[in-house]
């Protein structure tokens, strides 16, 4: 997560006011057709939704099923990665694990989402005793690294798979809280949200008429560049033993194995490897490609 | 100066409280009774229910947690960390054991993305729009999305397994032998700056490439200055500010990817240590773990803090 904050930081895009334009979809599609890296990763985190969605058809053998061939086999026309040290065909075990992958990555975002944005709304808004009191949760959940916090987390809770979600979804919750805490008081200042307080429109309407939507590309943004974070930070602590518990299928898990034997079958390390980069890289591209086209700095280039 | 630094220092002391009550609580809410573990199943309900609680009053557990805090705080403060439930040894000297090694990787890994970053970034922004720019900042997007434990196992399979340069294992501490001290830390370090350096990369270039249309790099061209010059003493300089200000940001993220990093490279550093203990939920080698790492963290960011009002005077004088 760290990483996300710093790139956020680099790029910092306000983005006010470009989701909510008239004419959006129209001039939103023109943009995006320009900008190949978000197209290009828009269309593999799809690809790699659909695979997830539809793996029992796709794969073609049962990923935990022993014995399917022979043990550590390279690649071939039945095995087209190999099998692993227990005769398991890798390929399905690849396919398999974009479930976990994507579905650890997706509920840990949306939850942070979902707790972090009303957070950063409340103390953005209205401010006082309020805002510091969730400031202060927030700088104590911060003055962890984000991996530790998880891991600590993970202590409290237990392994397993349910359990990362939690706490990757926890401690990204720091993280939407204080972005849209810092657009909302940027936005709170801006003429049209002062025009429509003395019109005499209510909170709520301020809120959701006026702040959110203006704060919505960010959002996004984050969002996109934090599912790389916890996909990578699932595969570390299930490489690590804490997170997805054998035999389900899961990436990082798969490659702690396969470092027994990279010298026999290196296809038992590449097959989850690459799954692992590509969703990461695919996640990361959707994200730095939205925000650059949401930024109206870089928009004009 | 002076007065920022006090001003930073204070401030760090809630947030340090704050720390030590979270791993204090956390360890506590660990469901399960630590008391029944250590006496397990006895035979006789009467008998077992005795020896709990007796146990449970001479381990202060029957007192209001808030008392239990602060006697634990205490003994925190003066350097009683407790021992190991599994190997008995104390846990604070184990941690200053292996610290030392937990910092040189580091600050091995820093420097190696700090510099990997501003030699690539640097040529990536020369070669601005060619076929080596695109590649570098292919190979950078494909950096930043790498694990730790993905880049470190491939360095094994190419540096140590194939071409034989490296052993996997075999670490030497730096006061026993400093070259294979050196050389069994670096695939490590290297693994473990390459995500860091990837996105440094980017930045570099980025910042170099806005900084060389600026009026006063027109101006020292202009009074003739060599390229090499303008580069170094005038575009490198202005740009590496926001460098150094996010590298200070990749402290939280060097510090967790420390820990997986130190257990693919069987390192005895601090994060093998703390890997191990939470695999085997020993909880006071655990709550030294991560107390050592948030308090590292704070500090680390305290004197990143310091440095940049040192570098950029604004920020003294901003807020505050």
């Amino acid at each position: 997560m760290e990483g996300v904050s710093a790139r956020v930081l680099v790029g910092d895009g306000a983005g006010g006011g470009t989701l909510y334009h008239r004419r959006r979809g129209m001039a939103a599609w023109r943009r995006l057709r320009r900008s190949p890296p978000t197209l290009i990763g828009g269309a593999v985190v799809l690809a790699l939704v659909l695979i997830a969605l539809f793996a029992p058809w796709v794969s073609p053998y049962d990923p935990t099923k022993l014995q399917v061939g022979l043990p550590l086999s390279g690649p071939s026309a039945g095995h087209l990665l190999g099998t692993d040290h227990l005769g398991r065909d890798i390929l399905s075990r690849v396919i398999f694990g974009t479930r976990i992958s994507l579905l650890v990555g997706g509920s840990a975002m949306l939850f942070a989402v979902s707790l972090g944005v009303p957070l950063g709304l409340l103390s953005g808004y209205f401010g006082g005793w309020l805002d510091m009191m969730i400031m202060r949760a927030v700088d104590v959940m911060l003055s962890f690294p984000f991996l530790i916090f998880a891991l600590l987390l993970i202590v409290v809770l237990g392994n397993g798979t349910s359990n990362v979600v939690w706490a990757l979804g926890v401690g990204s919750i720091p993280l939407f809280a204080r972005l849209v805490r810092g657009t909302v008081l940027s936005l709170k200042g801006r003429e049209f949200v002062q025009a429509a307080q003395v019109v005499g429109a209510s909170h709520r309407r301020l809120i959701f008429r006026h702040i959110l939507p203006n704060a919505l590309s960010p959002i996004i943004v984050t969002a996109s560049l934090l599912v790389a974070v916890a996909v990578i930070a699932e595969a570390s602590l299930s490489y690590l033993g804490l997170g997805t518990q054998p035999p389900t299928p899961s990436w990082g898990y798969d490659l702690n194995k396969a470092l027994s034997y990279l010298e026999v079958n290196l296809w038992m390390a590449l097959g989850p490897g690459i799954a692992i980069l590509l969703t990461a890289t695919a996640f990361n591209m959707l994200g730095d490609g939205l925000r650059d086209l949401t930024d109206p700095r870089l928009r004009n280039k | 100066m002076w007065k920022y630094i006090l001003n930073r220092l204070l401030f760090a002391v809630p947030t340090l409280i704050a720390i030590t009550v979270l791993v204090f609580l956390a360890i506590r809410l660990v469901p399960g009774d630590p008391v029944q573990n250590q006496i397990g199943l006895a035979s006789d309900p009467a008998v077992s229910a005795q020896i709990k609680a007796q146990l449970t009053k001479s381990y202060g557990l029957d007192q209001p947690l808030p008392v239990q805090y602060l006697k634990w705080l205490g003994h925190v403060v003066t350097g009683d960390w407790g021992e190991s439930l599994f190997t008995h040894r104390p846990v604070l000297g184990e941690i200053v054991h292996r610290a030392p090694i937990s910092l040189e990787l580091l600050v091995l890994s820093m420097a190696t993305s700090l510099i990997m970053a501003t030699v690539v970034g640097v040529v990536a922004a020369l070669r601005r729009g060619s076929g080596i720019d695109f590649g570098l900042m292919f190979f950078t997007a494909l950096g930043i999305s790498a694990p730790e434990f993905l880049v470190g196992t491939v360095l094994i399979y190419v540096f140590a397994l194939k071409l034989g340069w490296f052993q996997a294992a075999g670490f030497a501490r730096i006061e026993d032998d400093p070259l294979r001290n050196i050389k069994s830390l670096l695939l490590p370090g290297l693994s473990l700056g390459f995500a860091r350096a990837a996105l440094l990369t980017r930045l570099v270039r980025a910042e170099i490439l806005e900084t060389l249309g600026q009026d006063f790099i027109r101006t020292a061209r202009a009074k003739g200055l060599r390229d090499r010059v303008v580069m170094t003493r005038h575009a490198l300089r202005n740009a590496m500010l926001p460098v150094v200000t996010v590298a200070g940001l990749q402290i939280g993220a060097v510090l967790g990817g420390s820990v997986i990093v130190e257990s693919l490279f069987v390192l005895p550093g601090m994060g093998t240590y703390g890997i191990n203990a939470l695999q085997k939920r020993d909880y006071p080698a655990i709550e030294g773990f991560v107390l050592l790492i948030a308090v590292g963290f704070l500090l680390a960011n305290l004197f990143v803090d310091i440095a940049y009002s040192w570098l950029d005077p604004r920020i003294r004088y901003g807020r505050r």
